[in-house]
């Protein structure tokens, strides 16, 4: 009997031996102390336990047998169940046996491994579902509805994580901000520099080549590197010019962090321009001009539309790895999560690097999925233009 | 197939004026490199007058010898085993057999590349202790997922009539892969390794906030301690250390290239 | 209308255009026709300014066109190229709406005029519409190509190679087509192609370029029957040149009104006499029976009369059709 869905199959073998030999909760008396881990079949009571795992039997079967839509969509239903049952386990177990010492409850790498196994399968089965991003990305958000609500109620409150984030949630709001503020003042200066270089590199080709070089140069130093060069600069600017700093362009802090990030920023940006420029044939570009188009009208009712989706594809990539970059920017002091991230791994609070980096992560993660959405709706029916989807 | 004769050409004009291996920026940028990694402490003059309210100016706990070799070594060997699973896995999941994979495997190399290589360090380093090894882990994790893309679609790319015309010939499937396939998916490849080995610079940099012993680490002392000179003198080092590499991947792919 | 005086044209040690003198009449067809390289695309791009030229001048309506702004000029003259260069991210009606609107014409006589020239191109408004550039053949593709061009209604319509990439059928259509909108509306077109039939079919006026001089020009038969030099002579085909002049002649040059009861085979009254020869040796007969477009029987043309109709002076230009 040959599985019709070995993808499937596979990861969901693997989500088993998780549950087998990883602790999906770690219970600690005290912050100072090892937790004990707790598995899988640790956490639910008989009956429920039962009941689980013939869902993930039901589930098992149903990869042998060929999946339609209804069956697909009852799949994910199951996902959902199950995922949305695990937070909520664990929440309770926590809950029901805190006490009012410091008892500390973390999610393991169990937890953590079996959510991303998870994810990847609601993945596969959404990619079979549909070749639409928006249907996939709405049925995505319906299935990790149950889990944002449970997050957002109390009940999670026992979990050593959101602890940590309601002990520090003005740290939180302020790195919110800060990160914000540092990636949207990269965009703001980012595009308008990137697309005049952009349509400039297209008309003027030898300035074309030497600008992606040195563009090309400035992306292979690393980011702390360019930080790191961009210190002393700037804090010898703002010596001599004291009204920089009144502005708040000091040698650390934001004014480098925003530089730097618009220097990363500036080559993806400028390359998917000169890109989708390029792909324009020269005939519509003539027939355009033929027919009796200015410049300025053919750059706006031609140029632009035929080149926005691979624009926007640049602009994607450009803010997700500002995201990323403003992480390593807390260390010249910008704030942002980066500095959450750094203050936990100095201490040895993994619940406080957590903090740090699962909202980046996920702020990258909807930031791209936007942005994908933004290039499908750009592409106007154009076929000739094909951009590969998730 | 030989597809550059006109340029050689024009090099047989210069060859002349300069022996081949002096015009390549490799040569600039290697010695560049030694250059300020060897003679750093020589240049205290000048850094005394750039940074005159410092008490210590060069960066003395290590050599930046050692802390070059120190670097290297790690994006070194972080980048070969990296390649060797990345390509390896690349392959696999453009077979046939295995093709089913192939979508899941190209997507959560995506979705990995838009998280920012400090995560990995970050979430590797508690788990497995401060040292080295979460510093590996992390780059040869994150390290893949550029390769693994590169070289899906670096074999996903033969033009059909190459296929065809290698099976009109009588190939078999080895032959096909070993002559054809690889052969044109080469370049793309290297370009993933070479994308992947350039982050891993930076981030074996940042692996000195977890104890590692790297370039990063003149300038987090730098940083902590207020002392912008370590921290230019890191920069310096570290930025010329990627620029070299990044120009040697170009000296190999234009290799590469040019015996097609 | 248009007026090439001594122009010329080169790109760095190349000679494209070489003094090039050139009168484009209003009303007719004027086919450029020529090698590859022979400078007669650049020639056609030289009137509406995509190309630049080095020296002497070309007058639009006795005004030279350096004078006039590269918009207005252009506006003024229908440009259809090849790959009928549809804007891929508008759909038909706003592709051929695209001079209309640049001139600013209000919303309901563009949308008239649109309907009007689907029409007459042979194109259901209703359907065709909303269609976008992909989802049409290149045949239809190329249609709206020309229509976009007529769409402001363009003092002249300037055609480069626009039917060459069409495959033989589309292509005879799409040149009947034009020879009846040409006819319906008494515009100017000037056409660029390297097809012989293609350019013998709908001129009026032929011009033969090589290298960037004008060898000859003329009126089809004219360069058929008395061609200047032997360039032109083997252009157009030396063995085939005899059928191509039978091929500008009508049949009602030897046609007896009177009904023949010898044959039952019949020709349509619009034919040439190349045609009437194919049928008369496809149909192994030597009498031809001759219908109007409403079937009815009109008279009859015997074969001889051809071979008698060569050996008569003929005056060619007598039967310009």
């Amino acid at each position: 009997m040959k599985a019709l869905n070995p993808v499937l199959l596979l990861i969901f073998c693997t989500t088993i031996l998780v549950q087998k030999f990883f602790p999906i909760l770690g219970v600690a008396p005290n912050r100072m102390m090892q937790p004990i881990g707790l598995y899988y079949s640790d956490l639910y009571e008989y009956h429920a336990l039962i009941v689980n795992v013939a869902l993930q039997f039901v589930l098992l079967l149903s990869f042998f047998f060929h999946l339609n839509k209804t069956r697909l969509l009852l799949i994910l239903l199951i996902f959902s169940l199950l995922l949305s049952d695990l937070v909520f386990i664990c929440a309770d177990f926590a809950e029901k046996n805190a006490s009012t010492n410091r008892i500390r409850f973390s999610l393991s790498c169990g937890f953590w491994i079996l959510v991303f196994l998870w994810f990847l399968m609601v993945i596969e089965t959404l990619q079979q579902l549909t070749y639409l991003l928006w249907q996939k990305i709405s049925l995505g958000m319906i299935i990790y509805l149950p889990i944002i609500l449970l997050f957002f109620s109390n009940k999670v409150d026992h979990l050593s994580l959101v602890q940590e984030f309601h002990a520090n949630e003005d740290v939180f709001r302020q790195a919110f901000v800060e990160h914000f503020t540092i990636v949207g003042l990269t965009l703001f200066f980012t595009l308008p520099i990137a697309i005049a270089l952009g349509a400039l590199c297209h008309s003027a080709h030898n300035f074309g080549r030497y600008c992606m070089q040195i563009l090309g140069l400035i992306q292979t130093l690393p980011s702390i590197a360019l930080f790191g060069l961009l210190l002393e600069p700037l804090s010898l600017l703002s010596n001599i010019f004291p009204f920089l700093s009144y502005i708040g362009i000091k040698g650390i802090g934001i004014a480098p962090a925003v530089i730097a990030l618009v220097l990363y920023s500036l080559l993806p940006v400028v390359r998917s321009v000169l890109t989708g420029l390029n792909l324009i044939p020269q005939q519509t570009i003539d027939a355009a001009l033929g027919l009796g188009m200015t410049q300025f009208q053919l750059l706006f009712q031609i140029k632009i539309p035929l080149a926005l989706p691979i624009i926007l594809s640049g602009i994607r990539i450009m803010v997700v790895q500002a995201i990323g970059l403003a992480m390593i920017a807390a260390l010249i002091g910008a704030g942002g999560f980066g500095a959450i991230m750094f203050r936990g791994l100095a201490n040895s609070a993994l619940d406080l690097t957590l903090l740090g980096v699962i909202p980046v992560i996920i702020l990258a993660m909807a930031v791209d999925m936007l942005f994908r959405l933004l290039e499908t709706a750009s592409l106007h029916d154009k076929p000739t233009i094909i951009i590969a989807n998730r | 197939m030989p597809m550059f004769h006109k340029s050689k050409q024009d090099q047989v004009k210069w060859q002349g004026l300069f022996p081949t291996f002096l015009r390549l920026p490799l040569i600039y940028s290697l010695m560049l490199l030694m250059a300020f990694t060897l003679y750093m402490p020589s240049l205290e003059g000048l850094f005394r007058t750039i940074f005159p309210h410092l008490n210590r100016v060069i960066y003395q706990q290590t050599s930046f010898l050692n802390l070059l070799l120190s670097h290297v070594t790690l994006v070194l060997s972080s980048a070969i085993i990296s390649s060797l699973i990345g390509v390896i896995l690349g392959i696999i999941v453009t077979r046939k057999i295995a093709i089913k994979f192939k979508a899941i495997v190209e997507t959560v190399a995506a979705i990995g590349q838009t998280f920012p290589p400090v995560a990995v360090l970050a979430i590797a380093a508690p788990l497995t202790g401060f040292g080295t090894t979460p510093a590996i882990i992390a780059l040869v994790v994150y390290g893949l997922l550029p390769i693994i893309q590169s070289t899906i679609t670096g074999l996903s790319q033969v033009p059909v009539g190459v296929t065809d015309s290698a099976k009109g010939i009588g190939m078999t499937g080895g032959q096909y892969f070993i002559y054809v396939e690889l052969p044109l998916a080469l370049p793309v490849i290297l370009s993933g390794i070479r994308t992947s080995t350039i982050i891993n610079v930076g981030t074996t940099a940042i692996a000195s906030s977890v104890g590692v012993s790297t370039l990063g680490s003149p300038i987090f002392i730098g940083l902590s301690g207020f002392n912008n000179a370590y921290v230019l003198q890191g920069a310096i080092i570290v930025g010329l250390l990627a620029i070299t590499i990044d120009q040697a991947f170009e000296m190999l792919q234009r290799k590469v290239i040019a015996q097609r | 209308m248009i007026e090439f005086k001594h122009v010329n044209k080169s790109y760095g040690d190349q000679t494209i255009i070489h003094d090039l003198s050139l009168s484009i009449e209003s009303g007719k067809i004027t086919v450029v026709i020529g090698l590859s390289g022979s400078g007669k695309s650049t020639l056609l791009k030289m009137i509406n300014r995509l190309e630049p030229f080095n020296s002497g001048s070309i007058f639009f309506r006795n005004q030279d066109i350096l004078t006039y702004k590269p918009e207005d000029l252009r506006r003024r003259m229908g440009y259809a190229i090849q790959s009928n260069g549809l804007f891929p991210h508008w759909n038909v009606a706003k592709n051929i709406a695209t001079v209309p609107r640049l001139l600013g014409w209000d919303k309901e006589i563009i949308d008239r005029r649109v309907d009007e020239l689907l029409i007459m191109l042979n194109l259901d408004p209703v359907y065709y519409r909303k269609r976008m550039p992909h989802q049409l053949s290149g045949g239809q593709q190329q249609r709206v190509g020309v229509a976009r061009a007529m769409a402001a209604k363009p003092e002249i319509l300037l055609m480069d190679e626009p039917f060459g990439a069409l495959d033989p059928i589309t292509r005879k259509n799409m040149q009947t087509e034009l020879r009846r909108i040409h006819q319906h509306d008494g515009k100017t077109i000037l056409l660029i192609t390297h097809d012989i039939d293609e350019a013998l079919y709908l001129a009026d006026h032929i011009v033969l370029i090589d290298k960037g001089t004008i060898l000859q020009q003329g009126s089809p038969l004219k360069v058929l029957t008395e061609p200047t030099n032997a360039f032109v002579r083997e252009f157009f085909g030396q063995k085939s040149r005899g059928l191509k002049i039978l091929s500008r002649l009508p049949i009602q040059a030897i046609l007896r009104p009177e009904n023949s009861a010898a044959t039952s085979v019949t020709i349509e009254h619009t034919a040439t006499l190349a045609d009437a020869l194919s049928s008369f040796i496809a149909e192994r007969t030597s009498v031809l029976a001759v219908s109007n477009q409403y079937g009815e029987n009109i008279g009859h043309i015997k074969l001889n009369d051809i071979f008698s109709f060569n050996n008569h002076s003929i005056d060619p230009h007598a039967y310009v059709s």
